[in-house]
């Protein structure tokens, strides 16, 4: 599934949000691919993710990063690690360079400074997923910055009534870094940008909508 | 206590992606999982990312698609490869509506991805999917196929149309090579057929390696 793409919102408010993904492919490169993956996982938590996991080993919220890396199989899953900074994406893919770990890394965020960063280390972007936005019945969607919160976990698994109930208890005064952190948490792929988030949902909280 | 003071689960609604027990925990353990028969059971395999799909061999309900591109050689150059999401985000979608878009792009002679699930459920000469799931309702339900890029006017021309015969909503994914400048033609062709492509994409980075002694087939 491309559950990191479509994160709804303005191109501003996206500057600060970057999935990094790896895969080991079935019957191409996942037998004894764990221990690449680990080894992935580990220089990505060397930059401080505000996220990080995946499908079979969950989430910096429900677990440490050391279990994260520590439980990691051999499997054609994502394992992926969230990032707010530019430029720590552009040491990451340097050092997934030097590395040559062999497995596919994709890089969920703003096309332009994608290119930026893989032209910087020599890297030429292979192929890209668009999102060609969302059709059909949309009177039945919530409302577009609830949708910039929930569409960080494409499998939607975080759901509009959370969001807005998180924002009635950032309103009674709950820090809302740990609304954002509870939110993550059933996010099972590790891809839910918290800082984005509280930044959002303070954002909802002090104007309405 | 009465019925009405009861709380339950709305089953007809319910996609069964089973986050009311993953992602939180319920304080008197009043919520539990209940056993899954006949076609519900497949509200779980489109709804619950942690359900592995016999098919794809994955969990989630999608594919691998262009996450691995760089070394299954999915989609080349004058490929263009889309999905459609129905029900996502926030809405879910009954397999009624995903008929509906399969009829319709089935019917343009594409080449429907065999590794996805719900070709799985398809006729993929018709885009019929099994009578018995059709009024099965999942969190969402992605139809994927290949086309070649000279197809691709024809194609966005039906998806926009059948966008207005569903009860739900479509996230629309289009896959392509990139050229050194990071572009493909294809974003013209969307552009020009009234489609505004997102600024945030996902990229393949060229980063993968084929393992030593393995071949593509």
């Amino acid at each position: 599934m491309t559950h990191s793409l479509h994160r709804l919102g303005p191109k501003e408010d996206l500057q600060d949000d970057f999935v990094v993904m790896s895969m080991p492919s079935k019957g191409i490169n996942d037998e004894g691919s764990a221990p690449k993956v680990k080894r992935h996982l580990a220089l990505l938590n060397h930059h401080n993710p505000v996220n990080l996991g995946g499908l079979k080993v969950r989430n910096l919220y429900m677990k440490s990063a050391q279990e994260i890396i520590d439980g990691v199989p051999d499997a054609p899953s994502t394992f992926n690690g969230v990032f707010t900074n530019q430029g720590e994406i552009t040491k990451i893919l340097q050092e997934l360079k030097e590395e040559e770990l062999g497995l596919s890394v994709v890089i969920s965020g703003l096309l332009e400074t994608t290119k930026e960063c893989c032209h910087k280390v020599g890297l030429q972007p292979h192929t890209a997923n668009f999102s060609l936005g969302i059709w059909g019945k949309t009177e039945k969607l919530p409302e577009e910055r609830v949708l910039s919160v929930t569409t960080m976990c494409g499998h939607g698994m975080v759901a509009a009534n959370a969001v807005r109930a998180m924002v009635e208890d950032i309103k009674r005064g709950k820090d809302p870094r740990k609304a954002a952190e509870e939110l993550a948490r059933p996010c099972h792929c590790a891809i839910f940008n918290v800082v984005r988030a509280a930044r959002i949902l303070q954002e909802i909280a002090d104007t309405g909508k | 206590m009465n019925d009405e003071d009861v709380c339950q689960v709305d089953l007809e609604v319910c996609v069964e992606c089973g986050i009311c027990i993953e992602g939180w925990e319920c304080p008197t353990g009043a919520i539990y999982q209940q056993k899954l028969t006949g076609s519900r059971a497949i509200r779980s395999v489109f709804s619950n990312p942690l359900s592995k799909h016999p098919g794809t061999g994955i969990t989630g309900r999608g594919t691998e698609e262009m996450k691995t591109n760089d070394v299954t050689g999915r989609f080349d150059f004058g490929q263009v490869g889309i999905a459609i999401e129905l029900g996502r985000p926030s809405t879910g979608a009954y397999f009624y509506d995903v008929q509906k878009v399969s009829r319709a792009v089935a019917a343009l002679g594409v080449q429907f991805e065999p590794k996805n699930p719900v070709t799985e459920l398809m006729n993929v000469q018709t885009g019929d999917i099994r009578s018995d799931v059709l009024q099965e309702k999942v969190l969402s339900a992605i139809v994927e196929f290949l086309i070649p890029e000279e197809k691709l006017t024809e194609v966005l021309r039906a998806v926009k149309q059948v966008s207005q015969e569903i009860d739900t909503v479509f996230s629309l994914d289009m896959i392509a090579r990139l050229d050194e400048n990071c572009f493909s033609p294809t974003l013209e062709v969307a552009r020009h057929e009234g489609f505004n492509p997102a600024p945030s994409t996902k990229t393949n980075v060229g980063l993968g390696k084929i393992s030593e002694g393995k071949v593509l087939a």
